[in-house]
């Protein structure tokens, strides 16, 4: 069983670099989780704890670099995990309309539906690669680094996970 | 190891899509697809991968999510406990020990506080980079964040029903030719039209709110904990959104020009429709969506007919045509109703 020591007199530094992690990347962090998960509440509850877990490694090693890298890498495997999960008992809505309504977001731009609607149907590797790249903005080698594989890796499944969403997009027409 | 040529194919369309692809990986990509008829059906040419790559962007430019993880967290992170913790059978002692606490703090502000710790328990486990969690906190413990309202949509086509006279509701249905009488006037109130317009161009002066909303949280990126990765990902997206002119219907504003049927008169439907209408790279309308529902089908229907019916001119990027969206509303309303 492991065990972790917080040490009281390293909080206040682990306290104010967790303040201005949050401050900074809350918003763009939680809205890359909820298109990856395609729930908000569930967006917020896996968010948060990759904030307490970067809480959690800051308070052992208060100096230790935290890069948003090192939080979208936790963000992504915590929602690729809740995905695994989710797949077993997951609905396949049989109408359009319902399934706009079951998607869980505010936006109701028809980019923004069919992107969701594209989500739903892509496996989380694929997902990852082009929401990290073409949503988030980072490169294939950043998101690649961030994934564990290679430049090539991404983009191959930014590739496939495009043509998933040029179906959906077509079905709609 | 080598890649097929069709997963190399996709490798490639990958680049291209995100815009990281060399002129020789472009003419490699062009070579295959001028071979391969399955990767051109399933992937598209170059204007198709950068289409779709601007639908996920224009999908992340129109967020307006809010979300507040710091409240919650802070909570949790206040309410750690100070010496050890151990996972499993230490949770439980922390919570016992929480709860016990609670227990004989009951009813004081104190209990309040600390109320949230009873139903999150800190368990996680580590499996190298990944986090494992157990359980998750309670969802009515975290303040809700409610929907901030759409600020594209602008309300400015007021379509006034006036039914022709000796029209009562005990007649059967109306020939064509009184439907169009039916619609007497569109009036078009040019205040609202003007800022409307100005939605929809990027000059300087009249950012969309997206845009500088986007322009808003930049700064957020530019932090000390921040690698140079992520500053250039946030200036990625802005310079995808520079110089951009929208699209818009050819003949103005006022070209949309929805005649709803009789029957809608007779029913005296009333309401706002907002639509988008996706067009091509031509100007070509390709697809009506409906965002805001005007309570009567037949009502969207009309909107949607009419926008379809018109010519647009494409959203230009630096220039260039590329697909883009036309947002507008109408409100419908009885011509006895005077706001
Ligand atoms: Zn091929």
């Amino acid at each position: 069983m492991e065990q972790v020591y917080l040490n009281a007199a390293e909080a206040p530094v682990a306290h104010a670099r967790i303040e201005s992690l949050v401050r900074e990347h809350q918003t763009k962090l939680s809205r890359y989780v909820r298109r990856m998960v395609g729930d908000p509440d569930v967006a917020l509850d896996i968010a948060q704890d990759v904030f307490f877990a970067a809480y959690r490694t800051l308070q052992s090693d208060p100096e230790r670099p935290l890069t948003a890298g090192w939080l979208y890498k936790t963000a992504t495997n915590n929602a690729i995990s809740f995905l695994r999960r989710k797949k077993i008992v997951r609905f396949t809505p049989l109408d359009r309309d319902w399934e706009v309504r079951g998607l869980r977001i505010d936006e109701r731009s028809s980019a923004s539906i069919d992107l969701q609607n594209a989500m739903q149907k892509l496996p989380g590797d694929q997902a990852a690669a082009i929401m990290l790249t073409s949503y988030a903005g980072y490169s294939s080698q950043e998101a690649a680094s961030i994934l564990g594989t290679s430049a090539d890796a991404v983009r191959q499944r930014v590739c496939r996970a495009m043509r998933t969403l040029r179906t959906v997009m077509t079905e709609r027409v | 190891m080598r890649l097929s040529p069709h997963d190399r194919a996709e490798v490639l369309a990958g680049a291209i899509t995100l815009g990281e692809a060399t002129d020789e990986e472009r003419v490699e990509y062009r070579r295959h697809l001028a071979d391969c008829a399955k990767c051109l059906q399933s992937f598209g040419g170059e204007h198709e991968l950068e289409r779709l790559n601007s639908v996920v962007q224009e999908a992340h430019a129109s967020e307006i999510w809010e979300p507040d993880v710091r409240g919650p967290l802070m909570d949790r992170v206040n309410l750690m406990p100070r010496r050890v913790a151990r996972y499993g059978l230490g949770i439980l002692g922390v919570c016992l020990c929480i709860s016990l606490i609670g227990h004989f703090v009951a009813g004081s502000s104190f209990a309040q506080m600390i109320r949230p710790a009873l139903a999150d328990p800190l368990v996680i486990s580590y499996e190298g980079n990944k986090i494992v969690l157990e359980h998750r906190s309670v969802r009515d413990e975290k303040i809700p964040v409610a929907a901030q309202p759409r600020t594209t949509v602008v309300e400015h086509n007021i379509v006034h029903m006036a039914a022709p006279q000796g029209l009562t509701k005990a007649k059967p249905m109306m020939t064509h030719h009184e439907v169009a009488m039916a619609v007497t006037a569109v009036a078009h109130d040019t205040a609202t039209a003007a800022e409307s317009s100005s939605t929809y161009n990027a000059s300087a002066a009249n950012v969309p709110p997206w845009q500088s909303a986007l322009k808003k949280r930049a700064p957020a990126y530019t932090g000390p904990t921040i690698t140079a990765g992520s500053a250039r990902a946030e200036s990625l997206t802005i310079a995808a959104t520079y110089s951009t002119r929208e699209a818009v219907p050819e003949a103005g504003e006022t070209a949309i020009n929805p005649q709803p049927p009789a029957i809608a008169v007779q029913e005296g439907a009333e309401g706002t429709t907002a639509f988008e209408v996706l067009i091509d790279e031509q100007g070509t309308p390709t697809k009506c969506v409906i965002t805001k529902p005007a309570g009567y089908v037949v009502l969207d229907e009309t909107v949607c007919r009419a926008a379809m019916s018109v010519k647009y001119k494409p959203k230009t990027l630096n220039g260039k045509a590329v697909p883009g969206v036309y947002r507008d509303a109408f409100t419908f309303r009885p011509p006895n109703q005077q706001y």
